[in-house]
């Protein structure tokens, strides 16, 4: 039986929104991964505070039905002082039940850098979002998402799966500004190999300009 | 002579169905409920559970309580004094008097290029005692006359561009009283 390696940090990240006109809308967000603590589980550990990544993405959408969106986008990583480049194209889907609003977002992106083989990528979501207080997230008021996705990747021909749980409490200070905290978990590399786990504290800020 | 009742005609439409629906509903305890409402609620619901909120519209403020009998969702709404205003029960399109429906469909069918009702409500207005009655009958049919009746319908339109989301008022007879567009929150941290 392998070793499971895990890693802890930070994952900052603000999102500015922009509506446009005709239902189209701009979605800029910038993200920067932070590593606290790294280690193998039963094994050796190690505290370190490292930037391990930032992300710069812009991303335009269009609402094209009365719960469907589509968005397409571009994302600028700087890693270990190297530019990777991801061209991204999403569907959303937004169902509103009585007490709750589920959202689906299907993803297909691909990474190129200069150092790595091409990556292509199919994500599928789900996200819960519950108000604390009432049928629908008003002003002032907490809220509770729960965000659950499987990646599916392809990179040399190799297959991998990551699945991600995120659990958050969110707060909308008006229309425009929302907060959430939460802890995002990954895990990856069981299907190959020795799986990888990380423990980020997410701190999402969501801003509508 | 034509023209100015066409004009009319045509200014009264705008000003009574070109608004947006915005509400904000919060969840209040029951114990915040004064006994009056809460007076009220014991007369009709013995075992089902209550749920309060307290909703806020653009004008004028109210109090709703959310139960369900015998499988029916009902919504009963008071004034922030906990006067009975109305009471809602939700029904499915095969409920309706099929005259009344056929007229909506009728009226819906001149406005929109497709449409799609996905809830309706009958919604019984009248005093304190006959609201009583109604509630504890748990029926839709056969009513007194001093009940006034109508439908609050969400359909899913589409004429030029996406669908939008519409609440609609509908008296007996299937005349329009009145049109909402339904304005939904942001979506903007579900999407990204």
């Amino acid at each position: 039986m392998g070793q499971s390696d895990y890693v802890m940090g930070m994952l900052p990240s603000i999102n500015l929104n922009k509506s446009l006109e005709k239902d189209w809308n701009l979605n800029l967000k910038l993200e920067s991964r932070q590593a606290m603590s790294e280690g193998v589980f039963g094994g050796d550990s190690y505290d370190k505070y490292s930037v391990l990544l930032n992300d710069f993405a812009i991303m335009t959408g269009k609402k094209v039905g009365l719960n469907n969106s589509i968005a397409v986008g571009f994302l600028l990583r700087l890693e270990d002082n190297e530019f990777q480049y991801r061209t991204t194209q999403q569907f959303n889907i937004l169902k509103k039940y009585d007490y709750f609003r589920l959202a689906y977002r299907l993803v297909t992106d691909q990474t190129f850098s200069a150092s790595n083989f091409p990556e292509f990528r199919f994500r599928k979501r789900v996200t819960m979002e519950v108000p604390f207080n009432g049928t629908s997230l008003d002003p002032k008021e907490f809220y509770a998402k729960i965000n659950n996705e499987y990646l599916h990747s392809i990179e040399n021909n190799e297959y991998d799966l990551e699945i991600r749980l995120i659990p958050m409490i969110g707060y909308q200070f008006n229309k425009s500004n929302k907060f959430e905290f939460g802890i995002d978990y990954r895990v990856d590399s069981f299907v190959n190999s020795f799986s990888s786990h990380s423990f980020w504290t997410s701190l999402n800020w969501y801003l509508k300009i | 002579m034509k023209l100015y009742i066409i004009i009319l005609f045509l200014s009264s439409i705008n000003f009574a169905f070109g608004q947006n629906k915005f509400e904000k509903e919060s969840r209040i305890n029951t114990d915040e409920v004064p006994e009056k409402g809460l007076q009220f609620i014991s007369k009709v619901i013995t075992s089902s559970k209550v749920k309060w909120y307290f909703e806020q519209g653009l004008t004028v403020n109210s109090y709703e309580a959310k139960t369900k009998i015998s499988n029916r969702k009902y919504s009963i709404e008071f004034d922030t004094f906990f006067n009975i205003q109305d009471v809602e029960i939700e029904i499915s399109q095969s409920e309706m008097p099929k005259p009344t429906i056929s007229k909506i469909e009728m009226v819906l069918d001149s406005i929109y290029k497709k449409h799609a009702i996905s809830k309706i409500q009958i919604q019984y207005q009248s005093d304190e005692n006959t609201l009583i009655e109604v509630i504890n009958k748990n029926s839709i049919e056969n009513l007194s006359p001093n009940v006034k009746t109508q439908y609050e319908i969400i359909v899913k339109c589409k004429s030029t561009g996406r669908p939008k989301l519409y609440e609609f008022t509908f008296d007996t007879e299937g005349k329009l009283i009145s049109k909402k567009e339904l304005i939904f929150n942001t979506s903007d941290h579900l999407e990204y």
